[in-house]
């Protein structure tokens, strides 16, 4: 028998701050639900919707200013996209590092909740980095026959992530999409961040998914931890539920993990047991 | 509510209910010499059923190749079920989670799947360049598997930098999805290592989960000698608070502004 359906109260932005306070440290149980417009479809695109926002937009993004850029002056170019690659890399590393340090504050926790977009825009800074005209970087690629193009570029791209989301199958069924093989030590050094990078934002997107769709959104933390999570970085608007409160135990109480299991299975046997023998019982008394 | 055990923690009156409790789980002190013992144990088992494989196929190649067949559908079957069960049944505490049972499936379909590469009867390893004759090339296999694992490990850096570890290498397109089936299987088994170990290594870890999540979790871990701890309970009571999650944003912008650096010890009961 399923609980009784508890009433919901919702709140006016003026009657937050009377039931929720800032300095609270109680921990309570929230969920965070962003719908997309449209009840039917709402999940699929949801679904599909994140991939793209976290991982293939902000790759995108810096190479439209920096194509620009690199028209006007590519020498420019090629140093603003070195700058802002080390930036955005060190972003992501400080955000890794922040989130396991014993203390933090309120920045540091938006930007760790933002870190899935750190590879994808270190990743677009690569790029521009390997292929502005004029690169030392792209300079250390052997061509074949081929001229550097955008295009050719993007095949190179293209066929570096297939390899790794498609464990190696298409180059090597297919073959190659591109002559182009790293020659100079800077250019080996690229492709090697080229992967780590692009490996790195499939893990995080993936974990990013994973705790948007498959953990249901509810998640335990003070009012700080729930400012936190409802900062979103993509600017969705969201409905987020209170559920409820931790009640600490005076005195935490303790086992054995293994003896708990086998405590839990011997009391799953008995409650088996006993709804077995009740509805045995019932069906005597029937006939 | 709840039941006391005789070790004096309590149990709710029903297994399967939803209310959800503040647990922590701590490693004992034994957990760091795992990994080591972990991985020979993995090896060894994955040698010695390959070397018995190697022994039935001597016998006849093709009863060995079906026995690999049985493994790898048994393996991979029975690891796909647990995952299903995981993800579908985690609040349920009859869903039956054992902490070796998704590494030993892994492990037999692995087995399976490198014998059926090398088999004479199946006709895959004619695909790949640098097998040697007749003789017994098993080092070469493991060799492939061992390399593949390096490049998942090291996201791929080896095929970047042009290493190759062992002669082998897939020549023809069936090869290539015998290739990439090898080495699905291998990233499964390193994300079904990596995630245990990872829990036995990080410290104590805290959680929220009903009885049966908790139930799934602790049998899901490797050490005999962790020890979970009941903390709390959340307390569902009064009516649900519906807030949109702007409204939520600015009431305390300005509280978060102003406390922006100030740094604050982390809360250890907070999950984000």
């Amino acid at each position: 028998m399923s609980a009784p359906a508890r009433p919901t109260v919702r709140l006016a932005r003026q009657q937050i701050r009377e039931h929720f306070a800032w300095d609270d440290p109680s921990i309570r149980c929230w969920s965070l639900h962003r719908p997309f417009a449209g009840p039917l479809e709402s999940r699929l695109v949801e679904a599909a919707a994140l991939p793209i926002l976290a991982g293939v937009l902000p790759l995108l993004v810096p190479l439209v200013p920096l194509w620009l850029l690199s028209r006007l002056a590519p020498r420019a170019a090629f140093w603003v996209a070195v700058a802002l690659l080390g930036l955005t890399t060190l972003l992501y590393l400080l955000a890794a590092v922040m989130s396991l340090l014993p203390r933090t504050n309120t920045q540091w926790r938006d930007m760790a909740a933002n870190r899935p977009l750190f590879p994808a825009l270190a990743l677009g800074f690569l790029l521009a980095v390997i292929a502005v005209p004029g690169s030392p970087v792209g300079a250390g690629f052997d061509f074949g026959d081929a001229s550097p193009a955008a295009g050719l570029w993007a095949r190179y791209v293209g066929e570096h992530a297939g390899s790794i989301l498609l464990l190696d199958v298409p180059r090597s069924v297919v073959g190659r999409f591109t002559p182009l093989q790293p020659e100079s030590g800077l250019a080996i050094a690229a492709v090697i961040l080229l992967r780590v990078l692009f490996s790195l934002g499939v893990v995080e997107v993936v974990a990013l998914s994973w705790r948007r769709h498959v953990r249901r959104r509810v998640f335990h933390a003070t009012v700080r931890g729930a400012w936190v999570a409802c900062v979103d970085p993509f600017g969705q608007k969201g409905v987020l539920r209170h559920l409820g409160v931790l009640e600490e135990l005076v005195q935490p109480e303790t086992m054995l993990a293994a003896e708990l299991v086998v405590k839990l299975d011997d009391r799953l046997r008995a409650e088996d047991g006993c709804a077995g023998e009740t509805s045995a019982g019932r069906a005597t008394e029937n006939r | 509510m709840t039941a006391r055990t005789r070790s004096g923690l309590p149990l709710p009156a029903k297994l399967d209910a939803a209310t959800v409790f503040l647990w922590s789980l701590t490693p004992g002190a034994l957990a760091r010499w795992l990994l080591p013992v972990l991985l020979a144990v993995t090896a060894g088992l994955l040698l010695l059923l390959l070397w018995l494989l190697g022994l039935l196929a001597r016998w006849s190649s093709v009863v060995a190749a079906l026995a690999a067949g049985a493994l790898l559908l048994f393996g991979s079957g029975r690891y796909l079920r647990g995952r299903l069960r995981w993800l579908l049944e985690r609040h349920d505490p009859r869903s039956g989670a054992s902490a070796l049972a998704g590494p030993t499936a892994v492990l037999l379909a692995l087995a399976g799947w490198l014998h059926l590469m090398g088999s004479e009867a199946v006709g895959l390893r004619s695909g790949f360049d640098g097998t040697g004759a007749a003789g017994h090339d098993l080092a070469d296999w493991l060799l492939l598997a061992a390399g593949k694992t390096l490049d998942l490990v090291l996201f791929d850096l080896s095929e970047a930098l042009g290493w190759r570890v062992g002669p082998l290498e897939p020549a023809s397109p069936r090869a290539a999805l015998a290739t990439a089936v090898l080495q699905l299987l291998l990233a499964v088994g390193v994300l079904e290592v990596a995630a245990r170990l990872w829990r036995m290594l990080a410290g104590t870890e805290r959680f929220y989960a009903t009885f049966g999540e908790c139930r799934a979790r602790c049998a899901d871990h490797l050490d005999l000698e962790a020890r979970v701890t009941l903390e709390g309970v959340v307390c569902t009571e009064g009516p649900v608070l519906e807030v949109d999650s702007s409204d939520f944003e600015a009431a305390f912008a300005a509280d978060a502004k102003r406390e922006e650096l100030e740094l604050r010890p982390r809360d250890e009961r907070e999950e984000l």
